[in-house]
């Protein structure tokens, strides 16, 4: 049975693109454009990986991961943050606040398929961190 | 008696005559010392212009500097967005495509890499500007990240028909680096070389000194003008005697690769000789791995 990922991201071409790219590598993959969708998508479907933007209008990354992880029901599902803008700081806070993994934009599909690869071999990896 | 008289009279009129001269003296002297106070004030004057124009000139290169890093990120997203297309077009994810469908497509997705290269470059080079690229120095073996540079270019080296040589003072020999840049350093010299050179080796050199690590770059290319010898370090500094098949650089590469050098506190020369070859080489201090371990502190590990 192929993988579930929930992938979230304001801007839909790239939403469209990562789709694609992991429907193309036998994921099942549903989308949301906001982190209020995120949050209810999570909830009622159940997925075995979160791609998360960090940038969002309207509740950003951050605070949609917070809210997944404070709930009994997602708090166990894994999450990779991406991101346009890296830097130092956001980078250790993702991983402070115990993040499976992180990854940059503009990305390139290896990269992104091996962090998926990655985290979901793993399963619920740093949870407890929290 | 008279003499006498005489004698005073003399005096006096000397003493007149001198304070005469004295006076006309401390008139000068006066005169002068105006003009001084005049000079001075013009001097200020001038001094809170230049200050002013100064000032200026720093938040105009401030707002360069931001502008070019707001125009960096934002052309990131849709580059991501045309490479990722073109890529799932490429790798058949979305139907077959003819040989000349793949062909040009392979074009485009050649020179968008190109324009991404020139993105990242110009934003590192905002962030050298800007005195935001920090280094993540750590004690690393030189020997080792040179043998992983070398590793990457050995097909490369191969298809050109170009022998890849080493010659390194020790087995392995720690410094304390950042990492990812002088990856790019390294990169930078032997991708440049390989670009260069037609026929013949490239040698890549560490040798050790008390107080200097020395790493140098040879090749056996056609060499470098003298007049262009100096620019070669320049942003955007192009040569137009690169190889047919060679990858379009960005022009940025050995200007990062000099301040990322200066950065650690080294030095960055280049030697050629035309129709002879080129050798660049730099010096990274040798004691940094004892003084610096400090700032390799508080990494972040996965």
């Amino acid at each position: 049975m192929p993988k579930k990922i929930l992938v979230v991201d304001d801007e839909p071409n790239i939403l469209r693109l990562i789709a694609s790219r992991l429907e193309a590598n036998n994921y099942e993959v549903i989308t949301a454009l906001d982190g209020f969708y995120a949050i209810k998508k999570a909830h009622d479907e159940n997925p075995d990986l979160i791609i998360l933007d960090i940038r969002m209008p309207a509740g950003g990354g951050m605070s949609v991961f917070d809210n997944l992880r404070a709930n009994n029901s997602t708090m166990m599902i894994p999450v990779i943050f991406i991101t346009a803008h890296p830097n130092e700081d956001i980078w250790r806070e993702v991983m402070k606040k115990g993040a499976e993994g992180f990854i940059t934009k503009p990305f390139n599909a290896d990269d992104l398929l091996a962090k998926v690869k990655e985290v979901l071999k793993e399963g619920i990896g740093n949870a407890e961190q929290k | 008696m008279e003499g006498k008289e005489g004698f005073i009279e003399d005096l006096k009129r000397r003493c007149d005559n001198a304070e005469g001269e004295l006076k006309k003296a401390r008139d000068e002297l006066e005169a002068e010392s105006w003009g001084l106070v005049k000079t001075n004030e013009a001097i200020k004057v001038l001094y809170r212009e230049l200050d002013k124009k100064n000032k200026q000139l720093q938040t105009l290169d401030q707002l360069k500097t931001n502008f070019i890093n707001t125009a960096s990120h934002e052309l990131r997203t849709p580059l991501t967005v045309i490479r990722e297309s073109i890529s799932q077009i490429l790798d058949g994810i979305h139907g077959r495509i003819s040989s000349r469908q793949r062909e040009f497509l392979s074009i485009c997705l050649e020179d968008v890499d190109r324009l991404k290269r020139i993105v990242d470059d110009l934003l590192d080079i905002s962030k050298i500007e800007a005195g935001e690229f920090k280094l993540k120095k750590e004690n690393t073996d030189i020997i080792e990240l040179v043998k992983r540079v070398i590793v990457y270019f050995s097909p490369k080296a191969k298809g050109l028909n170009l022998e890849l040589r080493v010659n390194f003072c020790s087995e392995a020999l720690l410094v304390c680096i950042d990492r990812d840049s002088m990856i790019r350093v390294f990169y930078n010299l032997i991708g440049n070389a390989l670009k260069f050179t037609a026929k013949g080796y490239i040698e890549i050199s560490v040798t050790q000194s008390p107080e200097w690590v020395e790493c140098s770059v040879i090749d056996t290319g056609k060499g470098i003008f003298e007049d262009d010898l100096l620019m070669v370090f320049g942003k955007f500094q192009q040569f137009s005697n690169a190889g047919v098949s060679a990858e379009k650089g960005t022009g940025l590469g050995l200007n990062i690769s000099k301040s990322i050098v200066e950065l650690h506190g080294g030095r960055i020369w280049v030697e050629s000789t035309l129709k002879v070859g080129s050798k660049f080489t730099f010096t990274l201090p040798a004691n940094s791995k004892i003084a610096e371990v400090k700032d390799a502190e508080e990494n972040t590990s996965s």
